[in-house]
């Protein structure tokens, strides 16, 4: 280069006392809504709990497989405008192992409430005895033991190798990682289809999708684009990457933020267009309990807040360069991920409840329970507590990332 | 405008490199010239905001094009199945949104791509046979190694001399009058002796 480089910033800690209460309101949040809730949801309706804390855990884990995939994706694409916030993501990608904790009960106490074929009999159910191979109990606790130790595993990995390049600034662990991240991006794809076939699809287990690992992939990756988005803008609104972060990295996470809100829009809708054109009563019911009573304004809410809305509020330039309005569409984006989980999982409740009756299997219309809410509030605190302490550990970004210089020099030419 | 009484197309100079370039463009933008334009063999990173151009109009082409695309699909699906020829394929609606949607898709994007590509020729002007850059010959090297920089005589601030004076100060050689007639435009290399 001919003009002399100016000097690498130094690492910087994140300030605890600039962030207000978030510090206290996590841990507090996350305490009291988890204990409310299985206080009051045990007592009262565990199965209303049971699906409540699945949607919760589920909203939670989209977010934190999404920050996982773009963390992968860096290093595999040797990306130098994402370093900045790179230390964000690894914080976020390394929850997994509080997730494992936070999936025990799902195990021990509510997957016979949740799981319809667990407690089927395959005499009644010749579909059912068809993926017996495939759906039945020890091999399914196995599955999702692996899935959550793999994520744990890639998830910490990442974050300590770059948290050790903080300190001797050595460039082979970014070729490490990158050659890393080759391998891990397949098994990553397996195991988040699988699980999403696991944990979402074989709520209902005559449904099937080729389409679901895929429809929930698109979810993940813009979930925590919008959440990376939020994160980065109230470091920056506290005083933090002063002169470091500038509205071009606000800009290109506009960009993909857009980039997959159309990527939903473009799967969920072929989702649906290949299963209402082949209308094979098997595949149709997921849409016809989704249409019933009052889930069909919810289905049609679901479409317009989670396509339309953001594509049109992302689709000019000063929508993602200026901050208030990408922080704004972000958090829209993160309640209509909320909004899609909670579509995707409580349709199943109702037709749990309905067996349990002894009716047939159907849904009333969306009515929306308190518990809800408490156990997202409490696993969110207990994520975002998480997140805070790890961000809190090391430097806010990586340092001595040999591509750190490229990455604040990021533009875009317009 | 032309103006009647001369045929004066402009004043050319050549700039030694991309960078050099790139600073006259900032100075002239500087001074308020409005119709000028810089020539170059390879995109220049930066030339836009140096030259001032504001937002570029091409995309209300593009708006345009995809509306009438979104049109045009919905008008063929709609009158071909649902009013020219009814005709129920599986049980389905004569017309409905789900089969239809990827219709409305492709052809938006298809005539998007048309008012693009449509609004970027006529906003620039093009196709065109000849422009009066062409009358000076070292301009020969725009798609080689030369680097141009051509002051429009329709500007208002555009005065023979003063420009002159001003091209010079930014560090343009080879400073050349460039009429809109081939046998106007000065032998380039009487232009440099005399100069």
């Amino acid at each position: 280069m001919s003009h002399s480089p100016s000097p690498l910033p130094s690492a910087e800690k994140l300030r605890l006392e600039s962030l207000g209460i978030l510090p206290v309101l996590f841990p507090l949040i996350g305490v009291i809504g988890l204990v409310s809730a299985f206080v009051w949801g045990l007592m009262t309706n565990p199965m209303q709990l049971a699906f409540s804390y699945l949607f919760a855990f589920t909203v939670g884990f989209t977010i934190c497989a999404g920050a996982l995939f773009w963390t992968l994706l860096h290093h595999a694409l040797d990306a130098d405008w994402s370093v900045l916030m790179r230390r964000i993501l690894e914080s976020i990608a390394s929850c997994f192992p509080v997730l494992l904790l936070l999936f025990l009960p799902v195990i021990f106490l509510f997957s016979r409430e949740l799981w319809h074929w667990m407690t089927t009999d395959l005499s009644e159910d010749p579909l059912l005895a068809w993926k017996r191979p495939f759906l039945n109990e020890p091999f399914f606790y196995l599955r999702c033991g692996f899935y959550l130790l793999f994520f744990s595993v890639a998830g910490m990995l990442y974050r300590n190798l770059s948290m050790r390049q903080d300190l001797d600034g050595d460039p082979r662990i970014t070729l490490r990682l990158r050659h890393t991240a080759y391998g891990f991006i397949p098994l990553f794809v397996l195991c988040l289809t699988f699980a999403g076939f696991d944990w979402l699809m074989s709520l209902d287990h005559h449904w099937y999708s080729t389409m679901w690992g895929v429809y929930l992939f698109a979810g993940c990756a813009q979930s925590s684009m919008a959440i990376l988005i939020l994160v980065t803008n109230g470091l920056v609104r506290t005083g933090h990457l002063k002169g470091l972060f500038t509205v071009e990295h606000n800009h290109i996470m506009g960009m993909l933020l857009f980039a997959f809100t159309t990527f939903w829009g473009y799967i969920s809708f072929s989702q649906y267009f290949l299963q209402w054109y082949a209308n094979i009563p098997e595949e149709t019911w997921f849409f016809v309990y989704r249409n019933t009573g009052s889930w069909y304004a919810y289905s049609i809410f679901l479409v317009v807040g989670h396509f339309f809305i953001p594509f049109i509020l992302l689709l000019t330039q000063p929508a993602k360069r200026t901050p208030w309005r990408i922080c704004a569409t972000a958090a829209w984006v993160v309640l209509m991920h909320c909004v899609d989980i909670y579509w995707i999982i409580m349709p199943n409740l109702q037709l749990q409840q309905s067996r349990h009756a002894g009716h047939a299997a159907a849904t009333t219309g969306f009515h929306p329970h308190l518990l809800d809410l408490l156990a997202l509030v409490g696993v969110l605190g207990v994520l975002g507590h998480t997140v805070l302490w790890l961000l809190s550990r090391g430097s806010i970004f990586p340092a001595r990332d040999p591509r750190l210089r490229e990455s604040l020099a990021v533009t875009n030419w317009l | 405008m032309i103006q009647p009484s001369s045929s004066l197309f402009g004043l050319g100079a050549e700039f030694s490199s991309a960078a050099a370039l790139l600073e006259a463009a900032k100075r002239i933008h500087a001074h308020g010239f409005r119709k000028w334009d810089v020539y170059s063999p390879f995109p220049i990173h930066g030339m836009d905001h140096a030259m001032g151009f504001k937002r570029s109009r091409v995309s209300l082409f593009s708006l345009l094009g995809g509306c009438t695309g979104l049109t045009v699909a919905f008008v063929l699906i709609y009158y071909t199945s649902a009013i020219n020829y009814p005709l129920i394929v599986q049980g389905k609606p004569y017309f409905a949104l789900e089969p239809s949607l990827p219709i409305f898709f492709e052809l938006t994007i298809l005539l998007t791509a048309f008012g693009t590509v449509l609004g970027l020729l006529l906003l620039t002007l093009l196709p065109r046979l000849h422009h009066p850059v062409f009358n000076w010959d070292r301009f020969q090297k725009a798609t080689d190694d030369g680097f141009f920089l051509v002051l429009e005589s329709t500007d208002p601030r555009f005065e023979s001399a003063s420009s002159r004076q001003l091209l010079e100060q930014i560090g343009g050689l080879h400073i050349t009058e460039i009429f809109q007639d081939p046998e106007e435009t000065p032998n380039p290399v009487r232009q440099e002796t005399t100069a």
